[in-house]
């Protein structure tokens, strides 16, 4: 399968080895024989390719939108992960969609031969398409000559057929109608085969059940020593049409009546479809309005997580969701550290560049006027008591000093404007470094983590609520449960028909009333009868179990669970947007570090005319 | 039902997924002189196949993988799923007690095909593979006699694959179809061959003995004898 450049509608199929001349006259009459309707439920061939040589080596056709085995929607354990959304509305519509395409393909005069369950793709909306097209049975209708399919299935291939060799063999639709209907029961029996029931009699491998007609649900099952699995739903469940539908699909062949057809199966699944509503206890099981809930029924029976109401199969899946946002996020590059331009570095050197020498004397200019006026002032007080040799020195001395002074005040005005300047491109530098900083990113960055380990721990939270909440509903349920157990309903040995009548006067008449009144029971029977019924009614507490299908337990842990849906979609939102906003924020970090080089360019400039002007 | 019916709790792996089993028993010599770099070859091959199963989404819900190791015999992982599978790494200890380990191998393959009958579950004839180094240690009559048993009554295939000096001769013994002897250490082939193998066994009908490729061929990780 390839990619075809300049046609994203399409793709390739290229042979392994050149196909031989039939299965080319074969592609060729599929091609001349495409049509919107076949080009919508199939991966239909659309165009040859030939090599240089003008050999055929495969064909085009339409790229199939992205889409799942029909195996992962009808198994529940593989449904929760790649159709976690899916009610069993979702199911019965893709089963009626499947039942169209099938539908197409005969109309068309054609069989599909190899029906399974990897060939029929199912859609994130329910839509069904069909592939490994190639292999379909085509006839040509001018001279009736069939292309055969050549491969099958055995689980899907129909009891006559059963052990057959499939290549050259030609088959009817009566063989799709088998197939079909076989994928339309693993859709509505949650991945259950027809034909995989009890056997008693050992082994019964599911290809001999098949050409046996053993179908472990039908009215014939036991009598045909089948037992259908445990914890399955009868073959009634959905409505005595659909039953029957399947009768006639696994009964053995050569009765009376014909397999069903796909328009057959069209009709009812679509009444099946609209008679669903969901369960009062359990919002998310859809079940044939009139009947009690099948979902729950199967639930209960078996343990399993039919249709889930969102904890462990949206941990499941988030987990994984998380997992491949979180990759996508992670291939978003974080701006690399910021390095100071070249003539940054030059401009600091040309700073440092001046010598340990001329900074002493910067340093000595700055203290030069105290010190002058220091020197002035330690000179007039020895000159008090001098003499006139040593007036004349102290005017040569007062007389170079004020020589070094004019000079003095001179390089301090210049060593305080480099001072300065070296100040100011400090400060430059400091605010380059600041704006130039990737924290932006590296921000948007630790929430998004943050978002990933909040919607990690979603899931154990809700438990924990709903566990809370059960503690809470506990006690009540508690007291309900042991009001159910009769005082005189009970067998007794000390506690007398006349003690249970003094108890009954004053209101105690259960277990719960035992408990709540021990007390008073005290009083009105002797202490052995009271002993022996506080025993009995701790009896009766032994089997409390709390009952998750109570109506306010349910109310309030809807309300949970959708608090925590909400959180969960709010932290996949954020997650999902997540490579964008850090590409953004890294945009960002380019511009403000751009808008930053520039600033301290124009500094550099500035403080390099400075420089000139001040050599001058 | 009733409420009162006793309600199985391995009712639940089978409703939830309910797809025809391939059981797939790995029996592992480890004990003390497959130490080094046998067992660690042997690890990281066992990594690669729960890897490429898991990839397989059809794969993953019909092989279920069990480990037993000796010696002495232990159960390193009952039947699960593929892809739930995650192997545990191996130590190497022990003596090569191969009777007892291949009658524990037996007993949980009947044991896991009655829990698919009881179920309703369709299954593939089940796979015991054996992997050793060394000669048994004790005896494998009893052994020898399940797998002719099992051959016949095609409950279960058993493969033999000798590691270094393994004596084939001994295994040809016990089993019934021919051991093969690994080329080298090339645990990692074995393994994709095992998973490739399982993979197209778990799409292919579910009573007939599936095609695989010769892993003595060219390019396999088998030596012809």
């Amino acid at each position: 399968m390839h990619a075809v450049a300049g046609a994203p509608k399409l793709v390739a199929k290229i042979y392994l080895k050149p196909p031989d001349a039939a299965k080319v006259e074969k592609l060729r009459l599929m091609i001349r024989g495409q049509s919107p309707g076949l080009l919508g439920v199939a991966a239909w061939p659309v165009e040859l390719l030939t090599d240089e040589r003008g050999a055929v080596r495969g064909f085009l056709m339409g790229r199939i939108s992205a889409r799942q085995d029909a195996h992962r929607l009808y198994s529940p354990k593989s449904r929760r992960r790649t159709f976690p959304d899916a009610d069993f509305r979702f199911v019965v519509r893709a089963a009626t969609n499947l039942a169209r395409a099938f539908g197409q393909i005969h109309a068309a005069g054609h069989v599909i031969g190899d029906v399974n369950h990897g060939n029929a793709l199912i859609g994130k909306d329910g839509t069904a398409v069909l592939i490994d097209c190639d292999s379909i049975q085509v006839r040509e209708r001018t001279r009736n000559r069939f292309y055969t399919c050549d491969v099958g299935t055995p689980l899907f291939t129909p009891p006559e057929l059963q052990g057959k060799a499939f290549r050259g063999l030609k088959r009817t639709e009566a063989s799709d109608r088998f197939g079909l209907s076989v994928l339309i029961f693993h859709l509505l029996f949650q991945g259950r085969h027809p034909f995989a029931g009890i056997y008693a009699d050992g082994e019964m491998p599911l290809e001999r059940a098949i050409a046996e007609s053993r179908f472990a649900y039908g009215a014939h099952a036991e009598s045909l020593g089948m037992l259908a699995p445990p914890g399955t739903l009868p073959l009634t469940a959905f409505g005595r049409p659909i039953a029957r539908l399947f009768e006639r699909a696994f009964a053995p062949p050569g009765g009376e009546e014909e397999r069903p057809s796909a328009i057959e199966w069209i009709d009812e699944l679509r009444d099946l479809e609209q008679r669903l509503t969901a369960c009062p206890r359990r919002p998310r099981h859809f079940h044939p309005r009139g009947d009690s809930c099948c979902w729950c029924d199967v639930e209960l029976r078996t343990g399993a997580k039919l249709f889930e109401d969102g904890q462990t199969a949206n941990a499941e899946s988030d987990a994984v969701t998380a997992q491949q946002l979180w990759q996508a996020i992670e291939g978003v590059q974080p701006p690399k550290p910021a390095e100071l331009p070249d003539f940054a570095a030059e401009e600091l050197r040309a700073i440092n560049a001046t010598s340990i020498w001329t900074r002493f004397a910067e340093a000595l200019a700055q203290r030069a006027p105290p010190l002058l006026f220091g020197g002035i002032l330690v000179a007039s007080v020895l000159s008090l008591a001098a003499t006139a040799s040593v007036h004349l020195l102290f005017l040569g001395v007062m007389s170079a000093v004020a020589i070094a002074a004019v000079s003095f005040s001179k390089r301090t005005g210049n060593s305080r404007l480099r001072r300065a300047m070296r100040i100011e491109w400090q400060n430059a530098i400091a605010q380059w470094r600041n704006h130039s900083s990737a924290g932006l990113f590296s921000g948007a960055r630790s929430q998004l983590e943050q978002a990933r380990r909040s919607l990690g721990i979603l899931a154990e939270q809700q438990r924990e609520e709903l566990e809370r909440l059960e503690r809470l509903l506990e006690p009540r349920q508690h007291e309900a449960y042991l009001d159910a157990f009769e005082i005189d309903k009970a067998l007794f040995l000390a506690v007398l028909p006349a003690h249970i009548d003094q108890l009954a006067i004053r209101g105690i008449r259960t277990a719960g009333d035992i408990r709540r009144h021990r007390g008073m029971v005290q009083r009105l029977v002797p202490a052995e009868s009271a002993a022996e019924l506080r025993n009995w009614a701790l009896q009766c507490a032994l089997g409390f179990k709390f009952d998750k299908l109570d109506p306010t337990y349910l109310a309030d842990a809807a309300k949970v669970e959708n608090s925590y849906r909400q959180k969960r979609h709010q932290y996949l939102a954020e997650l999902r947007r997540g490579p964008e906003l850090l590409a953004t924020r890294r945009d960002e970090v380019a511009n403000a570090r751009a808008r930053a080089e520039g600033v301290l360019r124009r500094k550099h400039e500035d403080l390099r005319k400075r420089r000139e002007e001040q050599k001058q | 039902m009733t409420t009162f019916d006793q309600v199985p709790f391995n009712n639940v792996e089978f409703a939830d997924n309910p797809e025809p089993r391939c059981a797939c028993l790995l029996l592992l010599d480890t004990s003390g002189s497959m130490e080094g770099a046998k067992i660690a070859q042997l690890n990281a091959g066992l990594a690669t196949f729960a890897e490429q199963l898991r990839a397989d989404s059809m794969a993953s819900k019909r092989v279920e993988v069990a480990v037993v190791t000796f010696g002495p015999v232990k159960v390193v992982q009952n039947f699960v799923t593929a892809d739930t599978y995650s192997p545990v790494p191996l130590r190497a200890s022990g003596n090569t007690p191969i009777g007892e380990a291949i009658e524990t191998a037996v007993r949980l393959v009947s044991e896991r095909k009655q829990a698919y009958r009881a179920n309703g579950i369709g299954y593939y004839r089940p796979w015991i593979f054996l992997i050793s180094d060394g000669e048994p240690t004790d005896d494998t009559a009893a052994a020898s006699l399940l797998i002719r048993k099992g051959e016949s009554k095609k409950s279960f295939m058993f493969y033999s694959v000798g590691v270094e000096n393994a004596d084939i001769g001994r295994l040809a013994q016990i089993a019934v179809r021919q051991p093969l002897r690994l080329k080298g250490l090339s645990f990692g082939q074995l393994f994709v061959w095992l998973s490739d193998s399982l993979s197209s066994v778990s799409r292919s009908q579910v009573s007939d003995a599936p095609e695989l490729t010769n892993p003595a061929a060219p390019g396999g990780w088998a030596k012809a004898e």
